[in-house]
């Protein structure tokens, strides 16, 4: 437990819980912590610790950030039984699993909102369409989890001249999502489901789209290690900067901004395995050019 | 129905898991923060045509499934330099730039990295060819030139690599069928099940036909192939294969039946120690029967048989490391050893059973310099217990001159070890005293130098690849049976092969795709003694051929094949021969039946009429045959 900056009556006590202390989680409390500061230097009296260590019994904080969908999870039930519970913005959250946990009713009123750590479908495809543009059909293994994405992934697609293939895995097995999906799609993009993509289906997946010169757009650097061609994804410094400019804006005396993809990513690229499949990608060009196209 | 219900039954627990597990699978950060084992580590990513060190044709799944082909020489016909020939008609053979006997001993064939061939009969790569059910082939990888610094040995003259498909790949039970003239009767089956841990793919197929016009050659050919694919870790694969061929000829006939029987097993592991190496081991056994009964006349023109049997068995086994040195320098290196035993009485009048060893070591490299150059070089020390030991180098300089163009430059020393047959054979006839061939030993390993320039490049806006091989392969010490009566194997000619071979790959839009071939071939040839003008034609001056794929609607899909020759001769006979162009034509619809994919297809060989491919006194008669294939 650490108490930040000792605290004079003026300052704002803002809560940082972390679903794990260290790692991911305690990088993007960091750099959101870092954010703040810079435009509000010693304002803020921070409390930074695992999210069950927090008790009714301490002071009430002002406003309560989550970090990690156990974080998330943790807060809402703390203050669970509150009329007025103190706003709470959850960041490095999927955006699915924010969802299922949130509020409508504090969603509405906007003391809850969220930076999400997946990236928003459109600059998925606009990606695609910038690092592999003769990519007409984009392939998706889903399960009951990541069925959540397809609407919006299909308005993106219409939208750009993508055709979606998409093959359910839990219905049918891997093996069957993937003959159905593969010969159906110039490249799968992974969508974030532990039932479909974990460290035991991953070598499966990857050998057989390889074997079919498919190539994988991932969702995290270890995709990219692992033999995917691309990946997108945001650092947890990233979504916690994000994050930062949220409660900033709150802060100000604006209300808590609605929830919000990450605006800082990075695109990766397995260059022995851009080249084994004849492409040549220059990952610091494609995310530039993504980020003019974002932000012209 | 059977599979169906085994494939149910098999992964049942697998969905159950899946589905007793749904609560707990919900996403959270953690999927994308969790480490991933290195799956696609720099050994199983295959090099790029660009890269690659010498020419390569690839036939993919979709060309096999579209070719109207029955066996594997039927899909080389239309690989640049490759000339195919009949001994009859149950006996294609492929070599790559001719140069034809009646065994086909100079070419280096794989399937799943197990090299096939007889060691009872000379090296001879026909009768195992024969043995391979087409729709398990993923693709075939085709290495036109000479390779045995990577390869061995047998890859004199060229490498064909198949590839089969997992059972990941194929469907849960297939069935296809073809009946059409000539006798053509081709049926398999083939079930497949697993999850991500094991997977196994089992083929059955007869396939069979009554062979050439005014030639006793009905063919039968049965095959068993297992497949199994395991998974124990993320770092590890193992893949067995298990299979059973047998290839005869001339059941119905009175001179002449053959039967070759094959059964092996493979073992391969790779593991994947971390993400810049990778080890792999590989084991295989083979065992092969020849039963081969011919009537011979005796002088009284009584008809007599005798028989040309034997057996041979093989076990190889061969390690691999794969590693990354520098940023920019792969290192491929290895050792196999390999056991051969064989036992034929009548081809080697000799009793007890005949053994060789050969033991092997390897490396390559491929060292990028900068963008523009790759540098591959390796060699192969081999060392033959009974020819001794040799080492094949090879250099090649790879240039990307722009973006989708590279040039390539290489350069390669091969050998090929004699077979057992050409050391130790002692073959006889009852009608005559004496041996037909009595090998003196004396034979040394075929050399050959091969030099080449060639050119890839890759027009993506036009849908267009093109290759072009510039070549001169110059042969010294090539083996011939000499002597007359009896003959001996000895090392007497010399050849000079030099020309050039294209391949265009076009795809000016997604129903249509053209496939364009051209070879030309000018041979010299020097024998001591005396010189034939059968080796200077031992493969035609040119070939061209053209392959066209069109997908019309309603799922119906046309396809044409032609090909034309220069003049050849055929087995060291100076007779040339009448060769006609030949048009292959394909007609299929693909269509679905409830939950079933069905393919019916009429395929016609040779439309224009019969012609001369192979042995002189045989033609390739114009058959037409129908095609149904099931995918459950």
């Amino acid at each position: 437990m650490t108490y930040g900056s000792a605290g004079a009556a003026a300052t704002i006590p803002v809560w940082v819980a972390l679903s794990a202390t260290g790692g991911a989680h305690a990088e993007a409390a960091q750099a959101l912590q870092a954010e703040v500061e810079q435009a509000l230097p010693g304002r803020i009296d921070w409390r930074v610790a695992h999210w069950s260590s927090f008790t009714r019994a301490a002071p009430e904080p002002q406003w309560v950030v989550a970090i990690g969908t156990g974080a998330q999870r943790g807060m809402q039930n703390l203050f669970a039984r509150d009329t007025t519970p103190p706003p709470l913005l959850s960041i490095l959250v999927p955006r699915l699993a924010f969802e299922r946990m949130a509020d409508p009713a504090r969603l509405r009123a906007g003391s809850l909102s969220a930076v999400f750590l997946d990236q928003p479908p459109w600059r998925q495809l606009e990606l695609i369409r910038l690092a592999l543009p003769n990519v007409r059909k984009v392939g998706m293994l889903v399960g009951a989890e990541s069925k959540g994405h397809l609407p919006a992934l299909e308005k993106a697609a219409k939208e750009r001249g993508f055709e979606l293939a998409a093959a359910a895995v839990e219905a049918d097995g891997l093996f069957e999502a993937l003959q159905a999906v593969l010969p159906n799609a110039d490249v799968l993009l992974a969508l974030p489901d532990p039932a479909v993509f974990n460290s035991q289906t991953a070598a499966n997946i990857l050998t057989a789209a390889y074997r079919r010169r498919v190539p994988l757009l991932g969702f995290s650097p270890a995709y990219v290690k692992a033999g995917a061609l691309l990946a997108l994804y945001s650092t947890p410094a990233q979504v916690g900067v994000r994050g930062g400019e949220s409660l900033r804006q709150a802060l100000a005396g604006k209300a808590l901004p609605a929830p919000q993809w990450p605006r800082e990513f990075v695109v990766a690229v397995n260059h022995d395995v851009a080249r084994s499949l004849g492409f040549a990608l220059d990952e610091s060009l494609i995310g530039q050019q993504l980020r003019q196209k974002e932000r012209p | 129905m059977l599979s169906r219900r085994l494939f149910a039954v098999l992964s049942a627990p697998t969905l159950a898991l899946l589905s007793s597990c749904a609560g707990a699978q919900e996403v959270s950060e953690k999927d994308y923060f969790d480490e991933l084992p290195v799956v696609l580590s720099v050994s199983r990513l295959a090099q790029p045509l660009k890269d690659v060190p010498g020419a390569v044709t690839v036939i993919d799944r979709e060309a096999i499934r579209r070719s109207g082909a029955r066996d594997l020489t039927d899909l080389l016909r239309f690989v640049p330099g490759f000339v195919i020939g009949h001994i009859n008609g149950a006996n294609p053979i492929a070599n790559y730039h001719g140069d034809f006997d009646a065994l086909n001993r100079r070419l280096q064939v794989f399937v799943d990295g197990r090299s096939i061939y007889s060691s009872l009969l000379a090296g001879n790569v026909s009768h195992p060819m024969m043995g391979m059910v087409l729709d398990d082939i993923e693709r075939i990888e085709v290495l036109r030139g000479s390779n045995s610094a990577a390869y061995g040995a047998n890859a004199f003259s060229g490498v064909v690599n198949v590839v089969t498909r997992t059972a990941t790949d194929v469907p849960r039970f297939s069935t296809s069928l073809a009946l059409g003239e000539k006798g053509i009767a081709d049926r398999s089956v083939r079930a497949a099940w697993g999850d991500e841990r094991l997977a196994v793919r089992l083929t059955a197929a007869r396939s069979g036909d009554s062979g050439f016009d005014d030639a006793n050659d009905d063919k039968r050919v049965d095959q068993f192939h297992l497949r199994a694919d395991l998974r124990p870790s993320a770092a590890d694969d193992v893949m067995l294969t298990a299979g059973s061929v047998r290839h005869q000829w001339g059941a119905t006939d009175m001179l002449r039946s053959e039967n070759w029987r094959n059964v092996f097993v493979q073992g391969q592991w790779r593991h994947n120690v971390d993400a810049d190496n990778d080890i792999r081991f590989n084991g295989s056994f083979d065992e092969e029967k020849f039963i081969d009964q011919i009537y011979h006349f005796t002088l009284l023109g009584v008809p007599r048989p005798y028989r040309a049997d034997g057996t041979g068995r093989r076990l190889s086994l061969e390690a691999e490391h794969t590693t990354r040195i520098l940023p920019d320098l792969r290192l491929v290196w290895g050792g196999q050893w390999r056991h051969e035993e064989i036992r034929s009485p009548d081809l080697f009048k000799e009793q007890t059973a005949l053994t060789a060893e050969l033991r092997r070591v390897f490396g390559n490299v491929e060292w990028r310099l900068g963008e523009k150059w790759i540098v591959n070089a390796g060699a192969m020390w081999e060392d033959h217990s009974v020819a001794g030991p040799h080492t094949a180098p090879r250099l090649s300089l790879n240039y990307h001159i722009l973006p989708g163009h590279t040039l390539r430059f290489g350069s390669t020393q091969a050998y090929r070890m004699p077979t057992m047959f050409e050391l130790r054979g002692n073959w006889r006839t009852p009608s005559l005293p004496g041996s037909l061939v009595l090998a003196s030993g004396g034979i040394k390993p075929e050399r050959l130098v091969a030099n080449e320039i060639g050119y890839v490049g890759e027009f993506r806006q036009l849908g267009l690849t093109v290759d072009l091989r510039g070549f001169e392969e110059s042969g010294s010490s090539i083996a011939r049976y000499f002597g007359g009566y009896p003959n001996d194997v000895v090392n007497k000619d010399r050849y000079r092969k030099r020309g050039w071979e294209t391949q265009l790959r076009w795809k000016p839009r997604p129903e249509t795709q053209l496939l364009l071939n051209h070879t030309v071939l000018n041979i010299r040839a020097w024998a001591t003694g005396d010189t034939h003008i059968s080796d200077e034609l031992s493969a035609p001056s040119h070939t061209s051929g053209l392959v066209w794929f069109e997908s019309l609607p309603a799922g119906f899909e046309f396809g044409l094949f032609y090909l034309t020759y220069g003049a050849m001769t055929w087995g060291g006979k100076n007779d040339v021969l009448d060769t006609q162009p030949r048009v292959d034509l394909r007609l299929a619809r693909r269509f679905k039946i409830g939950g079933t994919q069905a393919e019916a297809a009429v395929v016609t060989h040779s439309a224009t009429g019969s012609y001369q491919e192979g042995d002189p006194g045989r033609y390739f008669p114009r058959r037409t045959f129908a095609t149904l294939r099931l995918d459950f």
